[in-house]
């Protein structure tokens, strides 16, 4: 409890840390579990590849968060025919300090499929929603005081008019009495389960990087990191927990020798877009929608993307010669998105010289048939709430006015022309007691005495909804798992 | 599409009967099951008033008479907007419009744009120009393609996305009725999907025959899901649709309560053809899924080129799933549909062998 | 030695890119938004850089070409595949970055503050 004064974070300095828990990577999946390892007693070092970067210091899905907090300035790709853009966070606090901030609780019918088609031991329902309901409290899952803003009421508006599912999706924010929709702080991990683990005696270094863990027989001893300063430098442990996210997690477990069914099973939720144009102002650049529609989940889901001009003037670069001209009307311009559940399947692979893993991923063709009929399908959401153009984001892509014209997207749509990007990725290194997991039901690498993953790269597939609330209600139930089954170093 | 009307419960506000009903393309096979079931005993939905019937020639004409005996029949095509005008002539304002007239299985594409887009078009526009009370614009799912995956159901409200030659011309059809719509006219769509009953086409005995051999062609795991309309039941959607107020310029899915998957219709149909006495091979003609997508390739080349061929048409539709959702209907329109695939099969079977139809 | 190579082959490929596609931005904007393609080609994980970098060799060799301006045109309307990849990613770069910081840009780029 020495450190209670000390700094919540620091950069790594010394050539040598000792720990008994480390803890690579601190979102959704590290944070949750530094702070339950913590307060249970144990002695816990995170460490975080990126800096610490205070909330309302950035802009909001701007160019200038892209290059502070996410890996590779927000330009990394899961290579195929089409290739997939995606974002992952890269800073103290990981997705959590940029993503939406919508919360969903992994669905009841996912969570059976996981249980039984992934072997996943004890996974009790009731027990998972009682840590959703904490995890809620926790970080302090609310709905939006007062109106939503107007992007959202348009989803909303569409929607009714179709007689389509759609509800606000609960973030996690905390507003201020009298606040309205844009006034909420989120209640990221920087603000929550990251000063929770300091609090209760964690260390908290950033700028680490964790080249690899070095594994004799059935256990890990230490892991060689890069430090703040590029030096290289070592962190002796008992137990660790890899946390990296859905890409650097396998990645490094594979650099550092442990490649069976890890990486194999990369799952994403791709997602195609769609600028529309209102006769009224409707943009919000620095924040995005919390309605979503979901008539069609788990298959197809509609939501709202960040709309600044600088991506208003993206979604239209795909056909640049047709709707370039809107760009001076952005304000009147927001932008969606479609996303699927994919039955295709990516891999990560560590390649040896190389920093960063190869990413590749592939659709099939029923994901290319439920890409196409959900960029139409919100088309035809987008004129019946009230849009007079939109503008589908592809190459050569029809300019919709009418029901009619969708015809021609519908026609004309391929996912080769189109940008496709997702920003949930998991599955990398799936829990459960199938043979194909990686790791047993409760995180633990196959034949490894204390090698753990606690991220989005245990869920067995993709969950179909925002897949933070699930990450976090796993993190927190193997967490316990592990305390239970293990005591602290006196 | 914006004419977003709440949910309200069938039955509270219909139209009255009115005093005359036109029915076009009277002597298809919709068109004669309905004018069965408007003017005759045996018919479900029997009416007072006058039945008028557009028909192409008098063999034709002789068809309907065949079915009814209260029914007048106009010699005319929707095509042709002057026989339109002769169609309705004299009739009061209290006048309903069943325009069943359509080309689905054409001797070339061109008729496709002639009578479903065109003749489309001309009836709502002579209806409007006349005054009448409500046109019924049957239409079909064509216009909305095939679902983009085996668990996907397409919802009351779809974007368009025709299918081939058939569903461009079905798709430019309710368009054109919308248009008028707009223009003032009253006017519902109404979307049966593949439908069976008695009075069916000679190529409706082939689809039994196919099964009773273990013939009927299957692709993959013949997992795909087809929605199906017993006419029976189709007829009664209809008439919801003519009958319920204020849903003018709306489109409804009308079809049996839920889907059927192939294998489920396979096996419904050798069941129904057992229990009528039947001897039925038990089994498909399985083939790879690549198999429909090549027919749908060469369906869409030789359409392409003006062209058309029935078998090649139906296979490539059968690898996908067409399933529909019928909730609005019955929600709004009140629509109850009375029959299932085992029990509407059997009846279809009993009046082809009333018909002396080889099976 | 990497910054070099995509500063030596990223930047005259983005200029002559911005000059067909954004032929109104003045050249100050057209400095900054090469400066920021390289900073993200330096920034790409690993393989993508490579690749990159790669792709990018020859497309130097085209834009000093005398007609390369034309051949940037057709590729942007027609992506191969790969060098279709790294041309979306430099426009879409460059999109977002000039309505980000300038966005009463008109859509061929001029008009800037």
């Amino acid at each position: 409890m020495t450190v209670l004064n000390s700094p919540i974070h620091s950069p790594a300095t010394e050539s040598l840390y000792d720990t008994e828990i480390l803890i690579i990577g601190s979102g959704a999946g590290g944070a949750t579990t530094a702070a339950l390892l913590a307060e249970a007693g144990f002695d816990v070092l995170v460490v975080e590849e990126g800096a610490w970067v205070e909330q309302g210091t950035v802009v909001p899905f701007s160019l200038d968060q892209m290059n502070q907090q996410y890996r590779s300035a927000g330009v990394t790709v899961a290579l195929g025919l089409p290739s997939i853009a995606y974002t992952e966070g890269r800073c103290a606090g990981g997705g959590t300090e940029v993503n939406s901030g919508l919360y969903r609780r992994p669905p009841a019918d996912v969570l059976e499929r996981w249980r039984t088609q992934y072997h996943i031991r004890d996974l009790d329902p009731d027990e998972m929603y009682a840590i959703a309901h904490e995890l809620e409290t926790a970080l302090n899952v609310t709905k939006v005081p007062g109106k939503v803003s107007a992007p959202s009421m348009a989803l909303h508006r569409g929607a009714e008019a179709l007689s389509w599912e759609n509800s606000e999706s609960p973030r996690w924010m905390k507003y201020p009495a009298g606040g309205n929709a844009s006034s909420g702080q989120r209640q990221s991990m920087t603000r929550t389960y990251l000063p929770r683990a300091h609090r209760a005696g964690a260390r908290i270094i950033t700028q680490c990087r964790v080249r690899k863990l070095a594994i004799r027989g059935t256990s890990a001893s230490e892991a060689a990191v890069v430090l703040a300063n590029g030096q290289p430098g070592r962190i002796r442990f008992r137990h660790v927990f890899v946390c990296g996210g859905a890409i650097h997690t396998p990645a490094l477990l594979q650099r550092s020798g442990l490649h069976e069914h890890i990486g194999d099973t990369l799952a994403v939720h791709p997602t195609v877009k769609l600028a529309a144009h209102f006769r009224e102002a409707i943009n919000v650049p620095d924040d995005v929608p919390v309605h979503q529609v979901k008539e069609f989940a788990p298959e197809i889901s509609f939501g709202g993307s960040a709309s600044n001009p600088g991506l208003v003037a993206m979604a239209l670069a795909d056909n640049w010669a047709e709707f370039g001209h809107a760009v001076n009307d952005w304000q009147r311009i927001s932008v969606y998105y479609a996303a699927i559940t994919s039955q295709g399947k990516g891999r990560v692979k560590a390649i040896p010289g190389m920093r960063d893993p190869l990413v590749t991923y592939h659709l099939t063709g029923r994901d290319k048939q439920l890409l196409r009929s959900g960029l139409s399908r919100l088309t035809l959401l987008m004129l019946a709430a009230g849009a007079d153009e939109v503008y589908p984001s592809y190459r050569g892509a029809p300019l919709v006015r009418t029901p009619g014209d969708i015809a021609n997207l519908q026609h004309s749509f391929a996912t080769t022309k189109a940008t496709v990007m997702t920003v949930h990725l998991c599955s990398t290194v799936p829990i459960g007691e199938h043979p194909r997991c990686a790791a047993n039901s409760f995180g633990q690498i196959r034949g490894m005495k204390n090698v753990w993953v606690n991220d989005a790269s245990m869920l067995p597939d993709a969950p179909g909804v925002n897949p933070q609330g699930s990450v976090q209600a796993f993190a927190v139930r193997n967490a316990r798992r592990f305390i239970e089954t293990n005591s602290p170093r006196g | 599409m914006r004419a977003a009307s709440s949910k309200r419960t069938h039955l509270v506000a219909d139209f009255s009967l009115p005093s005359a009903t036109v029915v076009t393309g009277a002597a298809g096979w919709l068109g004669r099951a309905l004018v069965q079931h408007l003017s005759t005993d045996s018919g479900s939905y029997r009416r007072d008033g006058v039945l008028r019937a557009l028909v192409l020639n008098e063999q034709e004409a002789q068809s309907v008479r065949d079915v009814s005996t209260n029914v007048e029949t106009v010699i005319g095509s929707v095509t042709d907007p002057r026989s339109l005008e002769r169609l309705l002539d004299g009739l009061p304002a209290d006048t309903d419009v069943i325009h069943t007239a359509g080309v689905i299985h054409p001797g070339k594409v061109s008729d496709f744009v002639d009578v479903n887009t065109t003749g489309a078009a001309n009836m709502a526009n002579a209806v409007h120009r006349a005054g009448l009370r409500r046109m019924v614009h049957v239409s079909s799912n064509s216009p909305f393609g095939t679902n983009p995956s085996e668990h996907d159901t397409f919802r009351a409200h779809e974007p368009y996305n025709p299918y081939l030659g058939y569903g461009k011309s079905k798709m430019h059809g309710e368009l054109a009725v919308l248009a008028q719509v707009e223009q003032g006219l009253d006017a519902v769509i109404v979307r049966p999907p593949w439908f069976y009953g008695p009075l069916q086409p000679p190529r409706q005995t082939t689809f039994f025959r196919m099964v009773r051999g273990g013939k009927f062609p299957k692709f993959g795991a013949g997992t795909q899901r087809r929605s199906m309309v017993f006419l029976d039941n189709l007829v009664q959607g209809i008439v919801r649709a003519e009958l319920t107020p204020n849903t003018s310029g709306r489109g409804y899915w009308i079809a049996d309560a839920r889907p059927y998957t192939v294998n489920e219709i396979i096996e419904t149909v050798g069941r129904a053809l057992k229990d009528e006495g039947y001897e039925v091979k038990p089994g498909a003609m399985k083939l790879p899924v690549i198999a429909g997508r090549i027919a749908e390739r060469a369906d869409r080349l030789i359409q392409g080129t003006g062209r058309y061929q029935q078998q090649l048409h139906v296979m490539g539709e059968m690898a996908h799933s067409i399933a529909c959702d019928i909730d609005a209907a019955r929600e709004e329109l009140g629509y109850d549909p009375q029959f299932e695939l085992y029990d509407g099969m059997r009846r279809s079977i009993q009046w082809c062998r009333a018909e002396g139809l080889e099976l | 030695m990497a910054a070099q190579t995509s500063r030596a082959f990223v930047r005259p490929f983005t200029q002559c890119l911005l000059g067909v596609d954004l032929p109104g931005l003045s050249s100050s904007q057209r400095d900054q938004i090469s400066e920021f393609a390289v900073f993200h080609v330096d920034e790409l994980p690993s393989v993508l850089r490579l690749g990159c970098n790669i792709i990018a060799v020859p497309m130097r060799g085209v834009v000093a070409l005398p007609f390369g301006s034309n051949v940037i045109a057709w590729l942007i309307r027609h992506p191969l595949p790969l060098v279709g990849e790294y041309v979306r990613m430099i426009r879409s770069l460059a999109y977002t970055y000039v309505w980000e910081h300038w966005p009463d840009t008109l859509p061929d780029g001029s008009g800037a503050a």
